[in-house]
């Protein structure tokens, strides 16, 4: 340090006091240094950009695809073209000169010996009816070819097309044959557009597995480890595009909280944040839309409500005290639960084949009221895996 | 001094959000901003208060600081930048709990401080002698003379007059003066 004198001049008070302050180190226990860092992280404020990153990177992939999906199906619908938009829909010039192929192929066909054939010839004007109204707006045409087809040639090959298309087991197969189990479904004309009877049989039951992410937060303080939410699911279609889904599925929500966001009525000095691990029972029931259908590919949002069921609530208080870090640990079980309180809002992409059907929803769950013993704002996202059957 | 190779690193983190960056960066900076913070809040507790706003800040807005083209340059700029983020920060401080910068005038009673000539306890005994002036006057010694604002500047930031400033920076120097008059006369007389 430098000596100084009563007579020191300003320019050398200056000096020596800027000269104190850039060597000055100041003295600092290590507790009190981790009960700052606690304080920050508590705030739930220090990660704050990585919460934005990981939300964004977490939400835009997820509409991404569900945009890219929706624009693939609509595009292989002849909608949309690519490069120039949306399209009108025009009649296909190819399908008469195609369809007169087929039959020249064929050969001749005794009408009295081909009743079936009387329905399944004429119905192109059948279908340039129903193509030209909005209902048939998403009817696959190449679909048309195996009826036609197996008129002359019989059943042979024209099964597996309408297996992959339909996703049957080849009933549709035999529409065109007299006395076949389908006869009454193709002279109806639905029947000979697998497309739009898929959804009307697709009513009724199904069953399935979920496995996915829990992202739990208090407001906007998003946590830095996820949990995991598993369970089951049944669900009940009752229209072509609407179904209810239910189930029951076991959530860790895992978060933490500053003490101004705990409200479990009891005062805690010194308490600087609370970090909790929840094991919860969820029983949503929720409704489904089916926003477009096309082939085997679904898009679908959904909204509902859930129970919760808190089986187990462990809570570890970080206490400042003292000058040093505190911890005091406490679990409760069964104690809190909720009928219908919590939001549920989801957006998903569902691919069927046969009875089968994978499906992958982001959601999010926003709290009616407080939830657990400190009444917090818990809100929670992720994306659910979903594994079902048609039953 | 902050270790040149690890900042670059620690503060890329810092830009991506990873949390043992962050904390990195928060074990790195602590003394030093402790040091800021204590020179300008009137309780250790105060400068804690600040320290965590600060950072806060800091992790925020780490996007927005850019590398000088010079690495040797990255350590002096990013403290300049540091503590202009604290200093911004007590500020605001002092605002959000209803303390104003009216001019003060006349001296307070100095306590006695006993000086030893050991250099880092100098140190300490001289940042003390300035925590010590009373509010209006540390703000503008620090800021003037420790931190090298303009008295431009320091009124706008206070909100005072520049004469305002001029004054209290005058009353700060009497006053340590006579801090380290007495302080001189309590060692001559200890040591004689």
């Amino acid at each position: 340090m430098k000596k100084f004198s009563p007579n020191i001049t300003d320019g050398e008070l200056q000096e020596l006091f800027r000269e104190a302050a850039e060597n000055y180190e100041p003295l600092y226990s290590r507790c009190e240094k981790e009960a700052l860092w606690a304080r920050i992280r508590a705030a739930g404020r220090a990660t704050h950009p990585r919460s934005i990153t990981k939300k964004f990177l977490f939400w835009l992939p997820s509409f991404l695809v569900i945009l890219f999906l929706g624009a693939s199906l609509r595009m292989s619908d002849g909608l949309l073209q690519p490069g120039k938009g949306y399209a009108s829909r025009k009649p296909e010039p190819t399908w008469t000169k195609d369809r007169e192929e087929i039959i020249r192929e064929s050969g001749p066909i005794p009408a009295d010996k081909t009743p079936g054939i009387s329905e399944a010839i004429p119905r192109r004007t059948e279908i340039d009816r129903r193509r030209s109204g909005d209902e048939t707006s998403g009817i696959p045409r190449p679909v048309e070819l195996p009826v036609l087809a197996e008129v002359g040639k019989g059943r042979s090959g024209t099964k597996d097309r309408w297996d992959s298309v339909e996703g049957g087991k080849g009933e549709q197969g035999r529409a065109g044959v007299p006395g076949g189990k389908g006869e009454d479904r193709a002279t109806k004309g639905a029947a000979v557009v697998p497309g739009a009877r898929s959804r009307d049989d697709r009513k009724g039951w199904s069953i399935g597995a979920t496995l996915g992410t829990d992202w739990s937060m208090v407001k906007n303080d998003e946590n830095e480890r996820p949990g995991l939410d598993w369970g089951m699911m049944v669900g009940y279609r009752f229209a072509r595009r609407w179904s209810v889904e239910s189930g029951l599925s076991v959530a860790s929500k895992i978060y933490s909280t500053p003490p101004q966001d705990y409200h479990s009525g009891v005062s805690y000095p010194g308490l600087v944040s609370v970090d909790a691990r929840c094991r919860v029972f969820d029983l949503p029931i929720n409704v489904r839309y089916d926003v477009l259908q096309r082939g085997n590919s679904t898009l679908f949002a959904s909204t509902g409500l859930s129970s919760f069921w808190m089986q187990k609530e462990d809570y570890t208080y970080n206490i400042n005290s003292n000058g040093g870090m505190w911890i005091s640990k406490m679990t409760i079980y069964n104690r809190n639960r909720y009928f219908l309180s919590i939001v549920n809002f989801a957006l998903g992409y569902e691919f069927a084949w046969n009875k089968f059907s994978v499906q992958a929803s982001p959601y999010l769950k926003l709290p009616l009221t407080g939830i657990g013993y400190g009444k917090v704002d818990l809100k929670s996202t992720g994306i659910l895996m979903t594994l079902k059957r048609r039953l | 001094v902050l270790p040149k190779d690890n900042l670059v690193e620690i503060l890329d983190g810092c830009k991506k959000g990873v949390a043992e960056c962050q904390k990195g960066l928060y074990e790195l900076l602590y003394g030093y901003t402790l040091n800021i913070c204590l020179r300008y809040a009137s309780t250790k507790e105060d400068a804690l208060e600040i320290m965590q706003d600060g950072f806060i800040k800091i992790f925020r807005k780490i996007g927005g600081f850019t590398y000088p083209p010079a690495g040797d340059e990255l350590n002096r700029s990013f403290r300049s930048w540091v503590k202009k983020i604290m200093t911004y920060t007590a500020i605001d401080h002092l605002r959000k709990n209803g303390n104003h910068f009216p001019y003060a005038g006349g001296y307070q009673e100095i306590e006695s401080i006993t000086m030893y000539y050991t250099d880092n306890f100098g140190y300490s005994e001289l940042i003390g002698m300035v925590r010590q002036l009373p509010l209006s006057y540390r703000w503008v010694f620090n800021l003037y003379v420790i931190d090298g604002y303009s008295h431009k500047e320091i009124a706008a930031l206070l909100k005072i007059s520049e004469s305002t400033s001029r004054s209290n920076l005058a009353k700060a120097k009497e006053h340590l003066r006579q801090m380290l008059k007495k302080t001189n006369e309590e060692v001559l007389a200890k040591y004689n």
